[in-house]
């Protein structure tokens, strides 16, 4: 009799334990946010900014484009781009259009009580290039020589902080960046100071040396409370990176 | 105890900081041909720089800005009116003996209770048009002396812009319905400005946005032309000049031509139109965007053009003379001023206009050659 009634509660206890497991395991991952292999990535982009992304015969292309497929794949989930631009892409994410946004993010303090950021996938900081040597010292090396930029940019800026502090340096105004990166290659100038992005699109950077002066990291964002989609976010970030998939990616696109 | 004394004496022995000190008496000289420009001073944390905004605005010609009061800062809280911020502005903009156009918007969080719980600070539903209306009220008492045009929202035919709720021209208009009453009874002779429509060729069925054209027809059929005294316009160069013919099918700066076509179909002809966004962007690498030099010529010949075909025109404004904080993305080459205060070449160039003076200087060097 008592054996009986036990085989009755194991019968009755197993399905309960399955579905209250079952019911934990969805609700820790709904409260961490995750993306379950299935489900659809919604992943918000702005393709306004080639070779970042854009609209080429009615298809996604770019960069961030196949960083975010490549995520898809990774996670096992379709990936749909959702168009977002530079004034929308954060409400978007904070109104659930979007679980992620792949859209040249700038990492901002200012938006953390709303978005977590993954780890950068690229750094758009600016670059010293020089044909002959790399700088340790900028104050010391930079002495008397003279740097190209792009009028009104942050080189701009960051040159007049130069200027201020080291003694003989010669500002050389362009129109573009990608004029000054000929000014120094064609001897007008003994340095560039540009975006990485102009230096990796120009058409021959083999010969030049390069010092990066500061860093413009650009990350993924996910909402504020989907940790765990952050998290699987970070973790296909450290596959891409370790596999050189990430630096293939850049190297196709720039 | 210690504490105190290191603290004590690291403050006296620290550089002080930057003080606003107001202009005196002096005259400012008129400019030529004024130019208002859209601002940002409201998310400037240090006064100084709000005059320092204020100071490179009127030096470059600039009459009139545009500036945003959004209700979430000043009314956080229900009931409670933190002003402080926004005194600040008016104060140094009348200073500088500069006109504020007040764009207000942005919804506290008090106010956001009905519906969808992942609203965004744009998210205003029916139920709280009063409150809003109440805090109009409440700035044109405060201001009503000083400003004389409000603007009710920011491009609600974009569902971002409007919480993303379903982009609905009835619902704006029940929206002035409700501000229009309240705040000309507070203030009669405060100008009403509605619209602020984002240029945008959406098709009927998207999700995201409503054609700005037929956005504004709706307004008219829904009979919101009696809930304005004018209408805020935005319309943008892209990668056109300024002279380019307009289209239904182009987005162009004489967008604003077909604006004003759908005004006098509806025999609106003698609202005022004032254009409170425009520009071209110069990113180098945006599919939108023109060359630095593109943009000092194309934002001139737009104002050259717009005050010889343009009676109905109001005044028009640049979006933006400056960020608080750089965003590394396209947005910040709208700007005309960098937030460091460095000018682009296009603040010389509408220097120039608006002071009728020769651009002389060469702002860069010529591309460089093999010669």
């Amino acid at each position: 009799m008592v054996a009986t009634t036990y085989k009755r509660l194991i019968w009755f206890a197993i399905p309960l334990v399955i579905v209250v497991a079952y019911a934990l395991f969805s609700s820790s991952r709904e409260a961490q946010g995750k993306i379950a292999p299935g489900d659809i990535l919604r992943v918000g982009i702005d393709p306004t900014v080639p070779p970042f992304a854009a609209i080429v015969d009615d298809a996604f292309q770019g960069f961030e484009v196949e960083l975010a497929k490549a995520i898809g794949t990774k996670l096992g989930t379709p990936v749909q781009l959702v168009i977002v631009n530079y004034d929308s892409r954060y409400d978007a994410l904070i109104n659930n259009q979007v679980d992620c946004v792949v859209a040249m993010l700038a990492v901002d303090m200012t938006k953390t009580a709303d978005v977590m950021y993954s780890q950068p996938y690229y750094d758009d900081g600016l670059l010293l290039v020089s044909m002959s040597q790399t700088y340790d010292d900028l104050t010391t090396e930079l002495r008397g020589q003279s740097v190209a930029f792009a009028y009104g940019s942050e080189a701009d800026t960051t040159t007049r902080q130069w200027q201020v502090r080291i003694e003989g340096l010669e500002r050389r105004p362009y129109e573009f960046a990608s004029y000054a990166l000929d000014a120094m290659r064609l001897g007008d100038a003994d340095t560039a100071l540009v975006d990485a992005t102009t230096y990796y699109l120009y058409e021959d950077e083999s010969d030049f040396q390069i010092t990066w002066v500061s860093s413009v990291p650009y990350a993924i964002a996910v909402a504020k409370d989907r940790p765990g989609l952050a998290q699987q976010i970070n973790s296909v970030l450290d596959d891409l990176m370790t596999d050189g998939t990430l630096g293939q990616m850049i190297e196709s696109w720039f | 105890m210690w504490i105190a004394v290191i603290w004590i004496v690291a403050q006296a022995l620290s550089p002080p900081s930057p003080k606003a000190i107001l202009r005196g008496d002096a005259t400012i000289a008129s400019p030529a041909h004024p130019v208002c420009v859209h601002t940002r001073l409201i998310d400037e944390v240090e006064e100084w720089k709000i005059q320092k905004t204020l100071d490179m605005a009127r030096d470059m010609g600039v009459t009139t800005i545009v500036e945003f009061f959004p209700w979430a800062y000043i009314e956080s809280t229900e009931g409670l009116f933190d002003w402080s911020q926004t005194d600040r502005i008016m104060l140094h903009a009348h200073n500088q003996d500069i006109r504020v156009i007040a764009r207000l918007g942005l919804v506290p969080e008090w106010a956001r209770q009905s519906g969808n719980e992942n609203h965004t600070s744009n998210y205003l539903t029916p139920e709280y048009f009063d409150e809003f209306a109440a805090f109009a009220v409440a700035f044109v008492e405060r201001y009503g002396d000083t400003v004389e045009d409000i603007i009710i929202w920011n491009e609600p035919n974009l569902a971002f812009e409007w919480g993303f709720q379903d982009v609905d021209p009835m619902m704006y208009v029940e929206l002035l319905q409700t501000v229009y009453p309240m705040v000309k009874a507070a203030q009669p002779d405060i100008h009403v400005l509605a619209g602020a429509l984002a240029p945008t060729l959406e098709e009927a069925t998207s999700q995201s946005a409503m054609n700005d054209l037929d956005y504004l027809r709706a307004i008219y059929e829904a009979g919101g032309d009696d809930y304005f005294d004018a209408l805020a316009v935005h319309t943008y160069g892209f990668t056109s000049p300024a002279g380019t013919a307009p289209s239904q099918h182009v987005l162009n700066f004489r967008r604003a031509e077909l604006l004003r076509e759908i005004m006098e179909t509806y025999d609106d002809t003698a609202t005022r139109v004032f254009i409170t966004e425009t520009g071209w962007n110069d990113h180098p690498r945006a599919v939108n965007s023109v060359t630095p030099a593109q943009r000092s010529q194309y934002t001139v010949d737009a104002y050259t053009y717009a005050e010889a075909n343009w009676p109905w025109l109001q005044a028009m404004c640049i979006w933006v003379f400056r960020y608080p904080q750089t965003t590394y993305s396209q947005r910040d080459n709208f700007a005309l001023v960098n937030t460091a205060f460095v000018p682009k070449p296009i603040y010389f160039a509408l220097q120039a206009y608006a002071l009728d003076q020769n651009q002389d200087d060469e702002l860069w060097l010529p591309p460089p050659t093999n010669d």
